[in-house]
């Protein structure tokens, strides 16, 4: 069909079989959601929060309520002291029926503080905002490196052939061996954070995953696209190598490689909370930061945050799932916006419903 | 299918060489300095060092070194002064029991729920199905741990002291096993079961020509084992051992099956518009019958193909969770939460610890097992592929 060749129209008809797809949209509104969060931040900082920097600040503010208790017993032995909750008083001159004032750390969602306050009196939902741009770095970063590694290792392996198709072919094999996430992980676990900024965290998450289960992925598809009628058409006409490569052969690699991208951006996402999480790094406005305080300081005062490690567990998974839902929408848009049924297949004419819903 | 199997598995060597060849490299050249550099003592003192550990060797002598000690097995001592090899052994079983039961319950439910809901096309059913299975998916593992931990002790009463979830102290200290030891009889068992199994079906299908049921399959295969160890008398252990491992299979579960069920789907979704299924309709075939022979067998062979790719992730979640779910990252506030370990200390506790104390020689060495887990899993699958795929297990004319 000459569909295949105009652009403009396939790409109409792909972005209307998106649309199609509810959890494509919804996923597409959850990136939405978050790209907004990244623009927000500073706004607020500006406007609404201006002048209370040392309370809206993600790092150093600080504001946790004060509220009025009755002291009910007094504890004088050190030992249970120290383990009682309410214990928190501190004032060791307080009798019983006196009312102390004690500061709340962490402190559940009240109206100036929309999530709360964590262990250490910081706003939780200006820390939630002020970590969605690392974490769109980590995403975005993956994402448009493995898709560059992925499509060049694929497209490479189907125009050359033969011994180029061996080597790359191996060289994905090896690096499979390196689970990516993990992989990662480690990584981040032995060096710095200077080094291993979201960018370069994301960057190298992309060439270990393009290299391995992109590449995988596109190859067999970047073979199959090959042998259609058109590739020879161009052949004949004049087009070889690289060419052929660029001008016919990567267009048709483009929604497939969107789609799959997309999930390693979870891959990225969750394994650089994780790290974060487990503190091997020292950023401090990311979500997995977020939650490693909630863990680590929770003992502070004896209850745990909830609302912080909440809201950082939350955001990083609908972030993934953002991408993720995103991805099952184009795969979809990929193979229905023509009338070919199948990756790189000739197919009948066929009206179909979304491969997933 | 015999070549096909040589093949596979010379081709699978080159490339684990290759992978340890690139660890290698990349661990020496890429890391700034040498293991010595990090000391801080008198230079003599520093080349002496070096001497005596082999790091003033030219860097392909120390490669050649390292592949020599490999073949023996020799991963290098740890900083604490174990063996890596020791390390990695004890802590190996509880990760491969929880891979085998784990994945293959995923592969189970996904599968199952993929071919159910892409049966269907386009549905509420299948949208809420789907939506489900990316909830789990994306789920940051920390978060999922905490919430079965909180539902399993909360609702169900689960891993108290004495109760189900909780090793039985007595128990062990009166037979002076350790739980690495049973958990490698274990494996070893049910490895043994599970190839037995497999042998006998493939057996029978030849011979006898018939297909062994599928549900009296699975009852062997989990009774042979339960049998085994209680004439080895192990049973109670095993089922201590089980118990404190729900929840990490569980875990595992949840997070894995989403990817099976919708690379499942598609697939199905794909096989439903051909000629063949039209026809096995039109002969008047049950429609169950339809969607699990005739449509999902030819669709299972691409759905093998796409699983290599998830291996990675499917590794890293289950070292992950089983990290999280043996205290690794857990301060006081996490453990007041979690309230116990639960699980046993895998492989994942060992890599996390190692980049915490920066044990360099145990974090290699766990990455050379973690490429050869996850080559074995990747020939498996190919292997499978190949063997459900009549055009290559039937290639060659004879065998």
């Amino acid at each position: 069909m000459t569909s295949d060749h105009i652009p403009a129209e396939r790409g109409r008809e792909a972005w209307r079989v998106f649309l199609r797809n509810p959890l494509a949209v919804v996923g597409l509104a959850i990136i939405v959601v978050f790209a907004l969060m990244v623009v927000i931040h500073p706004l607020l900082m500006t406007t609404l929060w201006a002048g209370e920097e040392d309370v809206y600040n993600p790092v150093t503010g600080y504001d946790a309520p004060l509220i009025q208790a009755e002291v009910v017993e007094l504890v004088t032995d050190l030992s249970t002291q120290v383990s009682l909750v309410e214990a928190r008083a501190g004032d060791i001159t307080a009798n019983i029926g006196d009312v102390v004032e004690i500061r709340v750390q962490p402190a559940p969602p009240s109206g100036n503080h929309w999530l709360g306050t964590d262990t250490f009196g910081r706003d939780v939902f200006s820390m939630l905002l002020a970590g969605a741009w690392p974490t769109f770095v980590v995403g975005l970063a993956a994402a448009l490196v493995s898709a560059a590694v992925g499509i060049l290792i694929a497209v490479s392996s189907a125009t050359f052939r033969g011994k180029t198709d061996r080597l790359l072919s191996k060289v994905s094999d090896v690096l499979l061996l390196f689970p990516a996430p993990l992989a990662m992980i480690v990584l981040a676990g032995g060096t710095t954070t200077e080094f291993l900024t979201p960018l370069n965290f994301g960057l190298m998450y992309g060439m270990l995953a393009g290299g391995s289960t992109v590449a995988i992925v596109l190859r067999s598809h970047a073979l199959a696209t090959i042998e259609r009628p058109f590739i020879d058409a161009a052949r004949v006409s004049g087009a070889g190598g690289w060419q052929l490569a660029w001008r016919h052969l990567v267009p048709h690699m483009i929604p497939l490689a969107a789609a799959t991208v997309l999930t390693s951006v979870v891959g990225a996402v969750v394994s650089h909370g994780f790290a974060s999480w487990l503190a091997y790094s020292d950023e401090l406005t990311n979500w997995g930061a977020l939650m490693f305080v909630a863990v680590s300081f929770s003992s502070l005062q004896g209850v745990f945050p909830w609302n912080v490690f909440i809201s950082g567990a939350v955001a990083i998974s609908l972030f993934s799932a953002g991408f993720y839902l995103v991805s099952l929408g184009l795969k979809d848009a990929a193979f229905r916006g023509s009338d070919r049924g199948r990756p790189g297949g000739v197919r009948r004419a066929r009206g179909r419903a979304p491969s997933v819903m | 299918m015999t070549r096909y199997v040589v093949n596979r598995v010379l081709s699978g060597l080159l490339t684990l060489f290759l992978f340890v060849t690139l660890l290698f490299f990349l661990v020496n050249l890429v890391v700034p300095g040498d293991f010595v550099s990090q000391f801080i003592m008198t230079a003599e003192d520093a080349s002496a060092l070096r001497e005596r550990l082999g790091l003033d060797r030219p860097l392909w002598a120390q490669y050649v070194a390292w592949l020599g000690a490999l073949a023996g097995l020799n991963l290098g001592t740890s900083f604490t002064g174990d063996s890596v090899w020791a390390l990695i052994v004890q802590a190996l079983p509880s990760t491969l029991l929880v891979l085998a039961v784990g994945l293959g319950l995923a592969f189970a439910l996904g599968g199952w729920l993929g071919r159910f809901s892409g049966y269907r096309g386009r549905s509420v059913l299948s949208g809420s199905i789907t939506f489900i299975a990316v909830v789990f998916l994306t789920a940051f593992p920390p978060a999922l741990a905490f919430a079965m931990e909180h539902v399993a002790r909360v609702s169900l009463g689960y891993g108290g002291q004495q109760e189900f979830g909780t090793l039985n102290e007595a128990r062990w200290l009166d037979s002076g096993l350790s739980t690495s030891e049973v958990m490698w009889k274990m494996v070893l068992v049910l490895g043994a079961t599970l190839v037995a199994v497999w042998a006998v079906e493939a057996a029978v299908r030849r011979l006898a020509r018939r297909r062994v049921p599928r549900w009296p399959m699975l009852a062997v295969m989990v009774a042979v084992p339960y049998l085994v160890w209680k004439a080895m008398g192990l049973d109670a252990h095993a089922l201590d051992l089980a118990g404190t491992m729900v929840l990490m299979v569980l875990g595992v579960l949840l997070l894995t099956f989403g990817d099976v069920l919708l690379v499942t789907r598609a697939a199905m979704d794909d096989v439903m518009l051909e000629d063949y299924v039209m026809a096995a309709r039109a002969r008047g075939l049950p429609e169950r019958k339809v969607r699990d022979i005739h449509a999902a067998r030819p669709a299972l062979l691409p759905v093998l193909s796409r699983f290599t790719v998830s291996i990675p992730y499917f590794l890293t979640g289950l070292v992950i969770l089983e990290a999280v779910f043996a205290g690794v990252g857990a301060s006081s506030g996490f453990l007041g939460i979690l309230e116990q370990i639960h699980g046993q200390p895998g492989l994942g506790t060992l890599i996390f610890n190692a980049v915490r104390t920066q044990n360099t020689p145990v974090i290699v060495g766990s990455l050379v097992v973690v490429g050869v887990l996850t080559l074995l899993l990747r020939i498996a699958l190919d292997l499978t592929h190949a063997a459900l795929d009549p055009r290559i297990r039937f290639g060659e004319a004879h065998d």
